[in-house]
């Protein structure tokens, strides 16, 4: 075997990669798949760090972002879909995501402060001007001709807070009976006439379609309405008790180290707990978590009696197989109905 | 049958004209109480009825949501012009399938002197199947095959690694990134057959090649690292392997082509080089044919080559709608010995004479579509309208002229008796050749072609040899996807 032309090899492939290197810019793409109601927060947010991050290495990164019902956008991961951060509506579709596609370890919600969720928010009701109907609480949403928007829990995750609400609502009122729990979320469905695939779905529905009596939605995705729409138009129903619901983030490992994005992808989600992240969430009204912005926006935000999945349910993992797993409590309710 | 839109819109006129007709509904003055309460039941009525509607609209709608959702989780069957592929539905692997098949003719208004007698023949030039295609997004692969001349001849066997448009490794056998006309796509030729050029350059070789566009898209580099080739051949008409390996390198400008109004934005430069060394037992050289595909010049059947082998090949085209014009050179500088035969092998003696000879060739392409179509670097005019005899549409027409020309060095022909190198008596030293085309794109598919190609010939010993110029017509029927 002559080894003399292997320098040349070398030097070939040596001045390609030299030629290449030198006169291509560097840009980083990242992909985050997110759920419904994010998507003008993300917008923003994605500018921001774009440049913190241009300002930092010199880099350009370009964030795509990707939404719709957040257990529909964890099923596209699980499916293939090559993101390199999800942010996502709750916990439980991440685990799926951890434990379907072996995307990233099952203790990924340790990797960011407060259990890798920047930002929290809640479930409010968004009625038609002058609340013809009424409704001030969650018990008036089972009372015959109301027509209740919510998407489907089994897709949305927006929809599993609500449901998981109006559950820990009936059971509260009942005497801790998730018998009687269950009765009133099957009422509740029962007047539910259009089941959208995500929340953004059901505020199409609601909002632009004109059908429902009332909708439960998240907070941010209520006060977007009101501001877009005018407040002439629709008004937001705090009910008496409802839920901290805590969208969770995470960079997808097996992606990002794939595409050489791990760093910037982890830069990307630490920059949500940073002055100007939480600025940019709370201008979209979500609770920020930083005292700096929470004290910034208290204000905005009603006061609530907030319960959390895991005193309530015992954890995503348990409220999922309990409640939306084929053949759970939701599919007991809703193919009856 | 109408849809629930339009079903809300009657339902909501026929309850408003009902609800306008009450208050003039037999005695008014009397029933003015009730007619309130059912003017108010009445609206409440197209309320519900309204609701119902806009329900019905809105599941209608998110169905249809649903089933355009599913159709992109589905794998997409295409089949169209391009060929026929399979692709996933995130557009990471993919496969298609492509085929070109070329029947020709050949026709000789006379045969030359020096013993060559030229059927006129019908061939098939090319019948070649290729598959090609991505997987996992980055990674590509092309296999190419020619069934003609019932034979089986693998051409293109490769995987790539596409990191970026600026830098993508090819392992494998492919086209030796060196010829401006060999790099033309086999469907896209302008004329029947490729010019002198591509004679003293390689075709396909074995190896690595790294390429990518740079500044936008003006600049083209593409490096390869190979067996080597000999002029004109690819590595499997070689009867042996060669240790010594080339590395070939071009460069290719297109200065204007992001200047949207340039006169020149199909303007390309460009220039390529090869270097290498050759054994002797790499095998013999191959024969410079005319555009007729008549062998003109052959090496001696013990030359062999041995030694350094050098190439250079400026180039350049310029395109601007329906014209173009392409126009390469190339030098081919190489080490030749005269052999032996002993045993059976070729081998160098203390008799054995050396040459360094270069040998010459150039070629200018130009064409013009008379139909109007955009013409272009390795793309056919697409018609603007397909033949169709009934219709009275007749494609894409496009006429065509080439000046051409490859010499020997006159080194070649030196030495005792009739030559070291190659026979003066009987090879030619240099070719003149004359083409004309007329190329007639039906679709986009197929192609029909018809070429004049007058050739002269220069001997190398005038005293000795007589070549008569060569007259020739060729035709082509292609058909490709």
């Amino acid at each position: 075997m002559n080894f003399s032309h292997l320098p040349r090899l070398a030097a070939v492939a040596l001045a390609a990669l030299a030629l290449a290197g030198s006169l291509a810019a560097k840009s980083i793409e990242l992909l985050n798949v997110s759920y419904d109601p994010t998507r003008e927060f993300y917008v923003e947010y994605n500018t921001a760090f774009s440049a913190h991050w241009k300002a930092k290495t010199g880099d350009d990164v370009v964030v795509k972002q990707s939404h719709g019902g957040s257990g529909k956008q964890a099923r596209s991961v699980i499916d293939g879909l090559r993101a390199d951060v999800v942010t996502l509506a709750l916990a439980g579709d991440i685990d799926a995501i951890a434990k379907n596609a072996k995307g990233l370890p099952a203790d990924w919600q340790t990797r960011f402060p407060h259990n890798s969720s920047p930002y929290t928010s809640t479930i409010v009701f968004l009625v038609r001007k002058g609340n013809p109907k009424g409704i001030q609480d969650w018990d008036d949403l089972v009372k015959p001709g109301v027509a209740v928007i919510t998407p489907n829990p089994k897709t949305s995750g927006g929809a599993r807070w609500n449901y998981l609400a109006a559950w820990e609502f009936a059971k509260r009122k009942n005497g801790g009976s998730d018998e009687a729990a269950k009765a009133f979320v099957a009422k509740l469905y029962k007047n539910v006439p259009v089941l959208d695939s995500g929340a953004r779905g059901s505020t199409t529905t609601f909002v632009q379609r004109g059908i429902g009596d009332v909708f439960l939605s998240w907070e941010n995705e209520a006060f977007l309405a009101v501001k877009e729409f005018g407040a002439d138009q629709f008004e937001i129903v705090v009910p008496s008790l409802s839920i901290l619901a805590e969208p969770p983030v995470a960079v997808v490992d097996k992606v990002a180290k794939k595409k050489g994005t791990a760093e910037v992808a982890k830069a990307y989600l630490e920059y949500l707990y940073s002055d100007e992240g939480q600025d940019i969430a709370g201008k979209h009204f979500y609770r920020p978590i930083e005292p700096k912005a929470v004290a910034k926006y208290a204000a905005l935000f009603t006061k609530v009696e907030l319960f959390t999945i895991d005193q309530a349910f015992g954890g995503w993992a348990k409220a999922q197989k309990e409640h939306f797993d084929d053949g759970g409590f939701f599919d007991q309710i809703y193919l009856k109905n | 049958m109408k849809s629930p839109r339009s079903l809300r819109a009657a339902a909501t006129a026929a309850a408003l004209s009902t609800l306008a007709l009450v208050p003039f509904s037999g005695r008014a003055q009397t029933a003015s109480a009730a007619s309130s309460d059912d003017i108010a039941a009445l609206r409440e009525q197209i309320r519900q009825l309204d609701q119902k509607l806009r329900v019905l609209e809105r599941n209608a709608e998110l169905q249809n949501e649903a089933a355009t959702s599913a159709a992109a989780k589905t794998p997409v069957v295409n089949a169209d012009a391009k060929g026929f592929s399979l692709t996933s539905p995130d557009k990471e692997y993919s496969l298609r399938i492509r085929a070109t098949i070329h029947a020709d003719g050949r026709y000789y208004f006379e045969d030359r002197d020096a013993g060559i007698d030229t059927p006129d023949a019908f061939v098939l030039r090319r019948v070649r199947p290729s598959f090609e295609g991505t997987v996992a997004e980055k990674y590509g692969y092309r296999l190419m095959f020619d069934l003609a001349n019932n034979q089986v001849q693998l051409l293109d066997a490769y995987a790539t690694y596409n990191h970026s448009d600026a830098f993508t490794v090819l392992f494998g056998k492919a086209k030796s990134p060196f010829d401006l006309e060999r790099l033309v796509s086999q469907t896209n030729l302008l004329f029947i057959e490729r010019s002198f050029p591509t004679l003293l350059g390689p075709n396909r070789d074995t190896g690595v090649q790294f390429y990518g566009d740079l500044l936008a898209g003006r600049l083209s580099y593409q490096t390869a690292y190979l067996n080597g080739a000999s002029d004109g051949a690819s590595l499997e008409t070689e009867s042996g392997g060669n240790d010594g390996k080339d590395t070939v390198v071009r460069l290719f400008t297109h200065p204007f082509k992001n200047d949207q109004d340039s006169f020149l934005k199909g303007l390309g430069l460009g220039f390529a080089y090869s270097t290498g060394t050759r054994e002797v037992g790499t095998g013999a050289f191959r024969a410079y044919t005319s555009n007729a595909l008549v062998p003109f010049f052959q090496f001696g059947s013990t030359v062999r080559p041995d030694g350094s082998h050098d190439r250079v090949s400026p180039q350049l085209y310029f395109y601007k709608g329906p014209f173009g014009v392409l126009a390469s050179y190339t030098e081919s500088i190489q080490e030749v010995v005269t052999t032996t035969v002993v045993g059976g092998v070729n081998t160098i003696t203390p008799a054995s004479k050396r040459a360094d000879l270069t040998n010459r060739a150039w070629a200018v392409n130009v064409n013009y579509v008379l139909t109007g179509e955009d013409t272009g670097y390795s793309t056919n005019p697409k018609p603007a309208q397909d033949f169709n005899f009934e219709a009275g549409t007749w494609g894409a027409w496009e006429v065509a002229a080439r000046l051409s020309q490859l010499s020997v060095d006159e080194a070649a022909f030196a030495g005792s008796g009739t030559g070291d190198f190659a026979n003066r008596n009987t090879q030619a030293q240099r070719i003149d050749a004359y083409s004309l085309g007329v190329n007639w794109y039906l679709n986009r598919n197929v192609k029909a072609s018809l070429n004049f190609e007058h050739s002269e010939f220069q001997e190398a010993d005038a005293s000795t040899a007589d070549f008569e110029n060569e007259n020739a017509v060729l035709t082509r029927v292609q058909i490709s996807f």
